[in-house]
């Protein structure tokens, strides 16, 4: 199997709705600074970067950027060439889809240092144009033309996801407020109130009643069920395990890399009876007579990210992911989607998304958790950093940013990075990093735990 | 001072202007273009393979969109039915108060999956438009659509070089 790939170093911007302060090679730039220069690397951060072989530039829109073959920009302005490098694009999981590149370029032996550079600057247009953009990664012959945009495809799937499993608006509400309110101690969060970009009526803590009376965007979802549109860049140090041991301390290995894929239309979902367990998608610790009876995937449930999971966790050795993960970033697109995903990964039940936000104690008197960054099931912890809906989402650069996160988690660093050790999960030492696309269309799962 | 804080750029004055760009394509809708003349003529058409012996559920498949090929027996689909009289229900639904650029005009508005009776709905729960108020036709309140609700295809009057799937929307075929 040769070495292991291990991640050793990262940055972020901090990310807002607008940086018109900085454009996106400039972004980029501020990201891997952070990354070579703040992260405790053993020998000089110019001395790594002539090591570096390889690099993956991830951002997901041309619309946005309008600029095309902006890799090379990014390359030639961090100082990167002549050395290999590719762009990947996957909608929503293009950071995902970019590690695991980059993973893929040090397994296979081509490189042994690889940065991985995702962005995206979203601020260009109006809100209304920049849900064009993202609608247009829908089918544009069938989807798009009749009003089609993302939160409605989500939230289509969450009228579903309630009629097959009785889920409610109050617990998709819960997720906001965990979600929205675990930002508030991470100084680069969007919503953050103390970020020196942040829009003052778009960021502070919020509590349930904030979430449901929140305007209607697409029923059952609210503007405050809805995730971030972001400007800002995110980095990360890959490195075969033996130079990551010779530049870290704590090297973070990559345990487990999974990716799935289902289709672009959510008309075009299967709806089989029984489905997970004739498409082997059961995992380990799941009784198949738990879903002999249930139409799978249907419009409710996100068949990439089962078959994602299933894969790192087999690679990883992960037969109970609620006992063996400590601490998970998931894209929580919208918080119908964070619930889904739990299901996804395993660490609920098909239709048990709910029990599992349920499970966090909850002020209903107060509308907030009685915690900040609750464990679920008395156990785990997710999306910490605030996710999409507290942090950021932008596109390019997520699954970057919550992979990055994952590390400083292991390596027992967030308080150093976020400015606060509120959300630093005690003596965390394996994380889970998901990535998502479209309404389900691509995911990336990612083990990583401790190298020391 | 974390390391987030000692990153914050200095910048505070960027110059910013304005760009202006406009593309107009010439889309083909290939193998699947009667599908968009049959919208022309209002009638609503899907395309059926029937190597059911050859499919993951062991089940003819209906594609609605249409598609010229089957993804699971790759056989050429020539096969089209026409949907326009069929029993259909709605699989699921959302109401838009927001949207794109586009159609921030038309809001509200309700998009809906279909399930059309009688098929296999795998690949035949079309993404469209339920209105509720259309003159002569059963009118619903917004809060009365339900999933497994009876509706029926209509069709605006667009010349052909115009045609897009927003020619075809769906009105209630029963009271709530």
């Amino acid at each position: 199997m040769g070495n292991r790939v291990a991640m050793i170093a990262g940055g972020m911007t901090q990310f807002a709705k607008s940086r018109r302060d900085s454009t996106q090679e400039e972004l980029v730039m501020e990201a891997a600074r952070m990354a070579l220069f703040e992260n405790d690397l053993k020998i000089d951060p110019l001395d790594v970067k002539k090591m570096i072989d390889g690099t993956i530039v991830s951002y997901f829109s041309d619309h946005f950027e309008r600029q095309l073959l902006f890799g090379a920009i990014i390359r030639d302005y961090l100082g990167l060439n002549p050395i290999q490098s590719a762009r990947i694009e996957g909608g929503g999981a293009t950071g995902g889809l970019g590690l695991k590149a980059g993973y893929e370029m040090i397994k296979s032996g081509d490189a042994s240092l690889v940065l991985v550079m995702g962005f995206e600057k979203m601020s260009e247009v109006s809100t209304a144009k920049g849900n064009e953009f993202i609608a247009m990664a829908s089918d544009t012959d069938f989807d798009f033309p009749v009003g089609g945009y993302y939160t409605a495809y989500y939230a289509a799937m969450a009228t579903r996801y309630m009629y097959e499993f009785g889920i409610t608006e109050r617990q998709m509400a819960k997720v906001a407020v965990k979600n929205r309110n675990n930002a508030q101690y991470n100084f680069f969060a969007q919503t953050n109130a103390k970020n020196p970009y942040a829009t003052k009526s778009t960021s502070g803590f919020i509590t349930i009643y904030d979430v449901l009376k929140s305007e209607k965007i697409a029923t059952p979802l609210k503007r405050l069920d809805c995730c971030l549109m972001s400007d800002g860049a995110a980095v990360a140090l890959l490195a075969d395990e033996s130079i990551a041991r010779e530049l870290t301390d704590k090297p973070v290995i990559i345990e487990g890399v999974g990716n799935g894929t289902d289709t672009m239309r959510p008309s075009d979902r299967p709806t089989t009876v029984g489905g997970l367990i004739k498409e082997d998608l059961l995992l380990p610790h799941e009784k198949a007579e738990w879903y002999e009876d249930m139409v799978y995937p249907g419009l409710h449930s996100f068949r990439a990210g089962r078959k994602a999971a299933k894969m790192a966790y087999k690679m990883a050795g992960i037969t109970n992911p609620l006992e063996q993960i400590d601490v998970v970033e998931l894209h929580d697109a919208y918080t119908s989607s964070e619930l889904q995903t739990y299901e996804d990964l395993g660490l609920a039940r098909y239709g048990e998304g709910g029990k599992l936000i349920d499970s966090a104690p909850f002020d209903d008197e107060k509308g907030i958790f009685k915690e900040i960054n609750p464990k679920l099931a008395n156990r785990i912890h997710v999306n910490p950093s605030g996710g999409l809906i507290g942090c950021m989402h932008a596109v390019g650069a997520t699954g970057i940013m919550q992979a990055v996160s994952i590390m400083w988690q292991l390596q027992g660093k967030i308080e150093k990075f976020y400015g606060s050790d509120k959300l630093q999960v005690k003596d965390a030492r394996r994380g889970l990093a998901h990535s998502h696309a479209g309404t389900g269309s691509d995911v990336t799962v990612f083990v990583m735990g401790r190298g020391w | 001072m974390s390391v987030g804080e000692k990153y914050v750029s200095k910048n505070k004055q960027p110059l910013v202007v304005e760009h202006p760009y406009s593309i107009l394509y010439k889309h083909s809708f290939g193998e699947v273009s009667p599908f968009f003349v049959g919208l022309t003529k209002k009638r609503l058409l899907g395309t059926v393979c029937r190597n059911r012996e050859k499919h993951r559920n062991g089940k003819d498949l209906l594609f609605l969109p249409p598609r010229a090929d089957c993804p699971e027996c790759m056989a050429e689909v020539n096969e089209w039915v026409d949907l326009t009289d069929a029993d259909i229900r709605i699989y699921t639904f959302t109401t838009a108060y927001f949207a794109g650029e586009t159609f921030l005009s038309k809001v509200p508005f309700t998009l809906i999956n279909i399930d059309v009776q009688g098929f296999d709905n795998s690949y035949s729960k079309l993404t469209s438009t339920l209105v509720i108020d259309e003159p002569g036709e059963i009118n619903i309140k917004r809060e009365d659509i339900r999933i497994g609700m009876r509706i029926k295809p209509k069709f605006r009057d667009v010349p052909q070089d115009k045609v897009d799937a927003s020619v075809l929307y769906f009105v209630p075929a029963e009271k709530p």
